[in-house]
């Protein structure tokens, strides 16, 4: 199946990151898988698809931005003019923290359209829920990560986004359990790949150098390469892109410090 | 004790010998990543001597103790990658673990202990995963009270009786 235009034998895609669910850290994982494609060659975008509930920027430490997604949804400018060099290679679009007023949701698809001529991956940070905002957010995008926590509440939210996306034809790429502590009561991976009928293709321990990250407003890849979180995101970035993670870092410390830590959590904390 | 050591630099039959020599009290575990995700094998110690083992596939659920957690930890040190923690504890605490575990105690024989290669085998993961009968989407949606998220809507429902040839709306006029 054809997701995108090719470059240099590279499929483009666009991969609208979303849960239903909020709090379950979709702009976490945005942002910081985006850093980690960046880290392993690619030209990302990040994109801010929650127009009313603007948090990308913050989370790269971004508290306003002269021309935002909102401009670009209400058709005073075009989307490259909204795009800003981030850290790390990563660049974004971010929204603006003050209201939607004009914004077209519907216009996001042929924003993101016109991207691709300058990425490999394009990241749109959906909102949580199924309103007009959130279905606009994935119907811009040809494929959809689904980041679900290992709990009943997020898997029912996840699972009607799933549905919206089948609907609308947007293929899930995967699943990302995020904040997983290993405990027994947790929904296990198996059990997720069953019910979404998709891959799990990553878990990503509880880390709370997450939240320490997103108080400083600096992602947690940059500021803890090392972190729990940032391996997880390599791993996960890893499996989108295709790209072989170094084999001397995996073997000094980068899944050892991902085993070394749910083993923490799980016995011997 | 000595945590988050890398397992490629820990050789089972040495550590094994060492912890004997220094007459220890306590287990050490071993994490590692099998095809379906973390497995952790634990070996429990008692005045040097190796008591007991525990082996967990996390993706599974599934646990191993005994003689069969014992295969399973030595196959884990044969394993690419790996970290092990070795922690002490007093004999009283040994002595309430096994006494809460006494399904995996087993001493190995002199002979499973004595140095050699033991290659790397994912026949254990394998056995693991074919034991576990998993559930079908609709189980897991009725464990975790979803199934409504699958059911049709009301609206639909209601045609496809109607379709079938049943009056759905008999019932609300029905005085029996």
């Amino acid at each position: 199946m054809v997701l995108g235009k090719s470059v240099g034998g590279f499929q483009l895609r666009s991969i609208a990151i979303a849960s239903g669910k909020g709090g379950v850290g979709k702009t976490s994982i945005t942002v910081n898988l985006g850093l980690a494609l960046a880290a392993l060659g690619k030209r990302v975008v990040a994109v801010d698809g929650d127009v009313s509930m603007a948090n990308l920027g913050l989370t790269l430490g971004i508290d306003r931005a002269p021309i935002s997604i909102q401009n670009v949804l209400s058709g005073e400018v075009g989307v490259g003019e909204a795009v800003y060099e981030g850290p790390g290679g990563l660049r974004y679009v971010p929204a603006s923290l003050s209201d939607k007023s004009h914004a077209d949701g519907r216009k996001l698809k042929a924003a993101v359209a016109e991207l691709e001529q300058s990425a490999d991956f394009i990241l749109v940070d959906n909102p949580s829920g199924l309103g007009i905002d959130s279905d606009s957010a994935l119907k811009s995008c040809k494929e959809v990560l689904l980041v679900c926590t290992p709990e009943p509440a997020s898997l029912a939210d996840c699972l009607k986004v799933k549905k919206a996306a089948d609907r609308a034809g947007v293929k899930t790429v995967g699943v990302v359990c995020n904040m997983s502590t290993g405990d027994k009561s947790e929904i296990s991976p198996a059990d997720l790949e069953t019910v979404f009928e998709a891959r799990v293709l990553a878990v990503v321990p509880f880390d709370a150098g997450v939240r320490r990250a997103s108080a400083r407003q600096v992602p947690v890849f940059i500021s803890d390469p090392r972190a729990p979180f940032s391996t997880a995101m390599l791993v996960l970035a890893g499996a989108l892109s295709g790209e072989r993670l170094p084999p001397q870092r995996l073997q000094q410390g980068l899944l050892a410090g991902l085993m070394g830590f749910f083993k923490r959590l799980l016995h011997r904390s | 004790m000595k945590t988050d050591l890398d397992s490629a630099s820990v050789d089972f039959f040495a550590l094994v010998a060492e912890l004997g020599r220094h007459r220890f009290n306590g287990y050490f575990a071993i994490c590692t990543s099998g095809e379906g995700g973390f497995e952790e094998g634990t070996m429990v110690f008692d005045d040097g001597k190796p008591v007991a083992s525990f082996y967990e596939y996390y993706a599974y659920r599934r646990q191993y103790v005994g003689e069969e957690a014992f295969k399973r930890v030595l196959n884990a040190f044969s394993n690419v990658t790996g970290v092990v923690d070795i922690l002490e504890l007093s004999n009283e605490q040994v002595r309430l673990l096994l006494a809460f575990n006494e399904r995996a105690i087993m001493v190995p024989a002199a002979k499973d202990l004595e140095p050699r290669a033991v290659p790397f085998s994912q026949a254990f993961e394998a056995e693991a995963k074919s034991s576990v009968v998993p559930l079908t989407k609709q189980e897991l949606l009725k464990k975790y009270r979803l199934a409504e998220i699958e059911r049709k809507p009301a609206g639909e429902q209601v045609h496809s009786l109607a379709l079938d040839g049943g009056d759905p709306l008999k019932p609300l006029f029905s005085e029996g």
